[in-house]
């Protein structure tokens, strides 16, 4: 063995190695890697074998393991780096784990502080996400998921969509400063008031990387703060004075109204002894010993005198209390003073109005009362005697019920004894006066309670109202009255009025049964309807003129028939009872009436007016034709005397004598007023003497052939005749003149002018209606009747002149007889017919003629004239029967001339007494109608009783009508219409005799 | 062993050195500076074997020893600190 230095270190290295080795051992697991300990051992143990074996080498003594020395060397290395590298990591995980643990604590420790800090804290990052809060804000966001809503407080409750711009995070964020705000938050209906204050949270680096944020629920110290404002606004605005003194009376405080109550500012007195508000006097004998009380008690309270600045004194209500310092001292005291000078006076008001009450109670109609709570009558103001005949010392101190009437009292004690107690408001009842009577008070009260709110009692009014509820009593029966005559008029015909004498007539008041004109009442009382507005517009002003008439001549109750207009438009008459009703200086205010429907008693009269208009033109026709009649007889036997003494002497002149043309102008002249004494017995009715059925068409036909050549050519005449016209029974002359009359007529009444005559004729059937408007309605049946209808285009006529064309002698016309027209009336009346005129001026007009249709009668038929009878001679004796000697002298020399013997009588005994002795000789009777003594038809069935072989002609001036119904039973020979002509007398005679 | 080989393990042991010498700053423990200082003895050993091959090889060789002996020395230094230093944060963390 070679012992080399190489040796030597070779030696010491495996040494070294061998302890580092027994070092490395020992290092703790823990602090590395149980593998890293183990390769690194195992390397430090390899290099030490390197060592070893290198020394061996060394030494001279090869092991053979000489070529792994380099290889060991980067194994070590490698080894030694990767325990390295082990310890590094296990080190640094070590050391996080510490650092963990350290942050845990130190989390745990800051997270302790913040909740027990009593401040809700969060802490926001830079993006405003909260990182941290504390339990004071979970508390006071309960309902916030800070894990979901990891936002800014202005996100909290409720979320915000916007941050607020006022934002302190957002402030501090962005200036890295210490900002804070007041937001307020509605929290179970109370508003909340946090104090937001944002501080920046620095890096290293001084950027600002997060806030924090504290929140601070300021509520109660806002509402603190705000109280201590609002109390030292109310001291420093107080109306009432208020110092505060120090010990020595020195004003420490004084508010603007204590130092303005005074004259002075604040700033003048603060500092000052109370003694420049006070004089000496006032000092020495008021404010000193208030001073001591308050000293000796603790607070005082009295009226003080003060003094302003200027030296007016005015009374004070002053209050003082002391305070004591922290020590228990008496520091000072807090004086309020109030000005009651106006309470002073109103004070000495109220004295006076208490006075003025009492004397007005004492002397008040009515009856003041004051009762407690047990209703026992404290006071009574003196009237009770007049109102209930008692003393007010004998009410005071008994009940209320004392007093009510036994029946009374159950309905008081319910109305007054409610809780809480109720005001009385004219409580109406009855109350027993000391005499026994009964008295009605209408009593009005209040409750009174003392200062804890307790019911002390009632005080009020009470009126004597007996003598109103007896007058409303009596109202009530006077209403019930009028309510019943109300009805009674609502049942009635008659509308009862009331309404103003003002424009229009406005009515008050009207009865129901204003109904039967269609109108309701409220119409009226509302004004829709004036009673101005009922009357009709053409009597309206009629009416007020009468109205006012009334009024002028002071008559209060008139009546007045005016016709009204009903709702419908309907016109009513009415008559009115109005009297008017005046105020006390005279003037018309109202009217009050009574109206009845009057319009059937005014229809009823218009229809007897008519009646009797009809039935005085009736009488009057009826005079005249009994006149006309008269006149027509005795003047046709004047006639017949004319005519036939005039025939005789023609009989006896010779031919184309003088004489002759003398008697023949006397007979034409006797014929012409025969003509006209026709026309009056046709107006009479009594003209007609040849009845027989004809048909109209043809004698209308024929008689204006005749009549055409009377009319002017510019006049048309158009026909409009109906076929199978029925027959009528008619006097074909007496048609033919009113053909004539009517057809002249309407040519007088177109005149010179052109015109149309129209002649109609046609089967009319006549209604009761029709013959109602017609002349001559003497009630005549309806039926069918023939038609006559002739128009014109005339003038026409008027109402007035219509009533009149019937009368005689009535004419338009510059010349006329005037007979024409009533001629025409009288031939329809006597044919039994009608005659309507339809005109009015300038229209023309029409005359419509009904005429009955035919039916058989006994018919008289006048026997023709014969020309050659004259040349006839008879035999026997004629009995001449006639009141006129004229006519029996006339009638014996024609019939002697004729061969006959003649006896005449004066009467009809005569004529009967002759022919008792003589009817074997006598060959014909002509007989009288009318004669004194025995009138024609007594005499008449005389002589037929004596012997009926022996004909008898009946002789009249009237007409063969009144003659057939005088001698309705049959038996004449014929009638001989006065007067005749010889040859028609003697045709008679020889048609009886030689039949 | 070649002189290539001897190269080899001498960049080798350089890389090495450099990573111990990264690892050992992020550590921060004053302790392992032994091993480092061990491992550039270990390095410079091998560095000497090359140049025993240039002349001097005693003076290299032997240099090359004594390397071998002080990086013993360095780590057994250094483990007897990082000993204590175990022990000491140990304690005080109990």
């Amino acid at each position: 063995m070679n012992l080399t230095p190489a040796g030597i270190f070779d030696v010491i290295a495996a040494i070294a190695f061998g302890a580092a080795l027994g070092q490395a051992l020992r290092l703790p697991a823990k602090k590395t890697s149980w593998e890293a300990k183990a390769l690194f051992c195992l390397g430090l143990m390899m290099f030490m074998i390197v060592c070893v074996v290198n020394f061996l080498e060394n030494s001279g003594i090869s092991t053979g393991f000489a070529g792994y020395e380099d290889f060991s060397k980067i194994l070590f290395l490698l080894l030694l780096m990767f325990f390295l590298y082990a310890l590094g990591t296990r080190r640094e995980i070590n050391r996080r784990a510490e650092s963990e643990k350290q942050l845990l604590a130190s989390r745990q420790e800051y997270q302790s502080i913040l909740n027990n800090i009593g401040i809700a804290v969060a802490l926001l990052d830079s993006n405003m996400r909260i990182v941290s809060i504390n339990r004071q804000m979970e508390s006071s966001f309960p309902k916030i998921d800070f894990k979901t809503k990891p936002l800014c407080h202005n996100r909290f409750d409720p979320p915000h969509p916007t941050p607020c711009p006022n934002c302190p995070v957002e402030k501090t964020l962005k200036d890295g400063l210490v900002h804070e705000a007041i937001i307020v938050k509605k929290k179970d209906f109370e508003n909340i008031s946090y104090r937001i204050i944002a501080s920046p949270l620095i890096d290293r680096t001084g950027k600002t990387v997060g806030v924090i944020e504290l929140v601070e629920d300021v509520t109660e110290k806002l509402k603190s703060e705000t109280h201590v404002r609002m109390l030292q606004s109310a001291v420093e605005q107080s109306s009432e004075g208020l110092a505060v003194l120090d010990q020595d009376g020195t004003i420490v405080f004084a508010n603007d109204a204590l130092a303005k109550m005074h004259g002075y500012e604040p700033a003048e007195v603060i500092g000052k002894s109370v003694s420049i508000f006070h004089t000496r006097d006032q000092m020495e004998y008021e404010v000193l010993p208030f001073t001591q009380q308050v000293t000796q008690i603790g607070s005082a309270r009295a009226e003080i005198h003060h003094m302003r600045r200027g030296g007016a004194v005015f009374p004070t209500l002053m209050s003082s209390v002391i305070f004591k310092d922290q020590e228990g001292n008496v520091a000072g005291r807090v004086t309020t003073v109030t000005d009651i000078t106006e309470h002073k006076q109103a004070t000495e008001a109220l004295r006076k109005s208490d006075d003025k009450f009492r004397a007005l109670a004492e002397t008040s109609l009515d009856w003041l009362w004051e009762y407690d709570e047990n209703y026992i009558f404290r006071y009574v103001s003196p009237r009770i005697q007049n109102i209930l005949g008692y003393q007010s010392g004998e009410v005071v101190g008994k009940s209320l019920f004392d007093f009510v009437a036994p029946d009374e009292v159950g309905r008081l004690k319910n109305i007054l004894q409610t809780n809480p107690p109720k005001p009385i408001n004219q409580l109406e009842a009855k109350y027993l006066a000391k005499e026994g009577k009964i008295v009605v008070l209408d009593t009005s009260g209040v409750p009174f309670f003392d200062a804890s709110g307790r019911f002390r009692g009632y005080r009020g009014i009470s009126r004597d109202i007996t003598i109103r509820k007896q007058a409303e009593e009596g109202l009530q029966s006077a209403l019930e009255k009028a309510r019943e005559l109300e009805e009674i008029v609502n049942r009635g015909f008659a509308i009862a009025w009331l309404w103003k004498a003002e424009k229009n007539w406005p009515v008050e008041f009207v009865s129901d049964n204003i109904s039967q004109f269609g109108y309701t009442v409220e119409e009226f009382t509302s004004g829709q309807v004036s009673f101005s507005d009922l009357i009709y517009e053409k009597d309206r002003a009629r009416v007020i003129m009468e109205v006012n008439q009334h009024i002028e001549a002071h008559e209060e109750d008139f009546l007045q028939t005016y016709r009204i207009k009903t709702k419908s438009g309907a016109i009513r008459w009415v008559e009115d009872h109005t009297w008017f009703r005046q105020d006390p200086s005279g003037e018309v205010t109202h009217f009050q009436g009574m109206t009845i429907d009057i319009t059937k008693r005014k229809q009823a009269e218009a229809t007897r007016r008519k009646l009797e208009t009809q039935m005085q033109r009736m009488q009057k026709l009826e005079s005249l034709s009994i006149l006309a009649g008269g006149v027509a007889h005795d003047f046709n036997n004047l006639l017949m005397i004319i005519t036939g003494n005039a025939d005789l002497g023609l009989m006896d002149a010779p031919q184309d004598s003088t004489q002759a043309e003398i008697l023949q102008e006397i007979k034409d002249a006797a014929v012409r007023a025969s003509k006209l004494s026709n026309q009056m017995r046709a107006y009479s009715g009594q003209g007609h003497v040849g009845m027989e059925q004809v048909v109209l068409n043809d004698i209308v036909t024929e008689m204006l052939r005749l009549l055409k050549s009377s009319i002017p050519k510019k006049i048309q005449l158009e026909c409009d005749f109906s076929n199978n016209l029925p027959f009528i029974e008619a006097d074909t002359s007496q048609i033919n003149q009113v053909v004539m009359n009517l057809v002249i007529n309407a040519s007088e009444a177109i005149g010179d002018n052109e015109g149309t005559i129209s002649i109609r004729t046609d089967t009319f059937e006549a209604t009761s209606e029709y013959l109602a408007k017609t002349h001559l309605d003497e009630n005549l049946p309806t039926g069918p009747y023939v038609l006559l209808e002739v128009s014109d285009t005339g003038c026409g006529m008027n109402a007035e002149t219509q009533e009149k064309i019937f009368d005689p002698f009535f004419t338009t016309k510059f010349i006329g007889r005037g007979l024409g027209l009533a001629a025409v009336f009288g031939i329809i009346r006597g044919h039994r017919g009608a005659i309507r005129v339809i005109s009015e001026p300038s229209q023309g007009c029409t005359f419509q003629v009904l005429f009955p249709l035919g039916k058989e009668t006994a018919k008289l038929q006048a026997s023709p004239a014969n020309t050659n009878v004259r040349e006839w001679k008879g035999h026997g004796t004629v009995l001449v029967v006639d009141d006129e000697k004229s006519f029996l002298n006339v009638a014996s020399i024609i019939l002697k001339r004729s061969g006959f013997e003649v006896a005449t009588a004066e009467d009809g005994r005569q004529a009967v007494d002759y022919f008792n002795r003589y009817h074997d000789q006598v060959v014909a009777v002509l007989l009288d109608m009318s004669m004194p003594v025995m009138g024609g038809e007594e005499t008449f069935a005389e002589l037929r009783k004596i012997d009926d072989s022996v004909p008898v002609f009946l002789c009249s001036g009237f007409s063969e009508q009144d003659a057939a119904r005088h001698f309705s039973g049959g038996g004449l020979a014929g009638f001989l219409q006065k007067p005749f002509q010889i040859d028609t007398l003697l045709s008679v005679l020889r048609k009886v005799m030689e039949p | 062993m070649s002189e290539a080989e001897e190269l080899t393990v001498a960049i080798f042991g350089l890389a090495f050195v450099v990573a111990i010498f990264v690892q050992l700053r992020s550590l921060q423990m004053r302790e392992l500076i032994f091993f480092f200082a061990g491992a550039v003895l270990i390095f410079s050993a091998s560095v000497f074997v090359i140049l025993e091959k240039t002349g001097w090889e005693e003076a290299f060789k032997l240099m090359e020893h004594l390397c071998y002996a002080s990086a013993g020395i360095c780590f057994l230094v250094g483990c007897s600190l990082l000993g204590r230093r175990f022990k000491d944060e140990h304690g005080g963390a109990s």
